[in-house]
């Protein structure tokens, strides 16, 4: 595994980590900047961002990530990561999923999501 | 459709028309800068792309893009997007396919494939 897929293995699994054990706690990934589609919909910016996080209605949810897929970004030191994999909410079935993301430096330091378009695949 | 979604559709429409009806041309859309990963594997600049078109073992094939989202990219008039149609080659079983693109502008008025991840989905 090169540098750049180690940080974006790093980067996936705290961002599934927190999907998973606190789905408000997310929003530390997204700055005002952001752009986050789930399933068609389009949200800008944090405001946005946070109340679709608020209503994204399950209980439990567990992701699986098959594979993964990462390349440098449009700008130095980001990476562009697609990745495939299935998840279950409450219980119920697996759904298998598609993400894109395009990951940026914060400026302190670290990486925040720019870009996240998410799909279901059925 | 707004405007951002109509360029992405125009590209789109142009890349995979190229892809069907000539495959070798469609390394037009890429430069030296740009990256592929096509099935897990990562072809850097126009070399390496040009020889992983060559390697394309269809004699026909055919597309269809199911849906499509958009998203501004990461530096100024650029384009983050995510596809996810059907393929069919050479009048074999259809598959199911996702791939994501960053197109960015080319210096020349134009816009070129930064990235680009390509995969089928079972």
């Amino acid at each position: 595994m090169n540098p750049a897929q180690t940080i974006a293995q790093q980067f996936l699994q705290q961002y599934y980590n927190t999907l998973m054990t606190n789905k408000m706690g997310l929003i530390q990934f997204y700055t005002d900047a952001s752009h986050m589609t789930y399933g068609g919909q389009q949200h800008d910016g944090l405001k946005q961002i946070n109340e679709k996080l608020e209503s994204l209605a399950f209980q439990k949810i567990a992701y699986k990530i098959d594979d993964m897929d990462v390349q440098p970004g449009a700008l130095e030191n980001s990476l562009f990561i697609f990745v495939t994999g299935s998840l279950q909410m409450d219980d119920a079935e697996a759904y298998k999923f598609s993400q894109s993301f395009q990951i940026l430096p914060n400026g302190q330091g670290g990486l925040y999501v720019h870009n996240d378009i998410f799909r279901l695949v059925y | 459709m707004n405007p951002a979604q109509s360029i992405a559709q125009q590209f789109l429409q142009q890349y995979y028309q190229t892809l069907m009806t000539n495959k070798m041309a469609l390394i037009q859309f890429y430069t030296d800068a740009s990256i592929m990963t096509y099935g897990g594997e990562q072809y850097n600049g126009l070399k390496a792309i040009n020889e992983k078109l060559e390697s394309l073992a269809f004699q026909q094939i055919v597309y269809k893009v199911d849906d499509m989202d958009v998203q501004p990219g990461a530096v100024q008039n650029s384009l983050f997007l995510f596809v996810t149609g059907t393929l069919q080659m050479d009048g074999s079983d259809t598959f199911k396919f996702s791939q994501s693109f960053q197109i960015l502008p080319n210096g020349q008025g134009g816009l070129y494939v930064h990235n680009d991840i390509f995969r089928l989905v079972y």
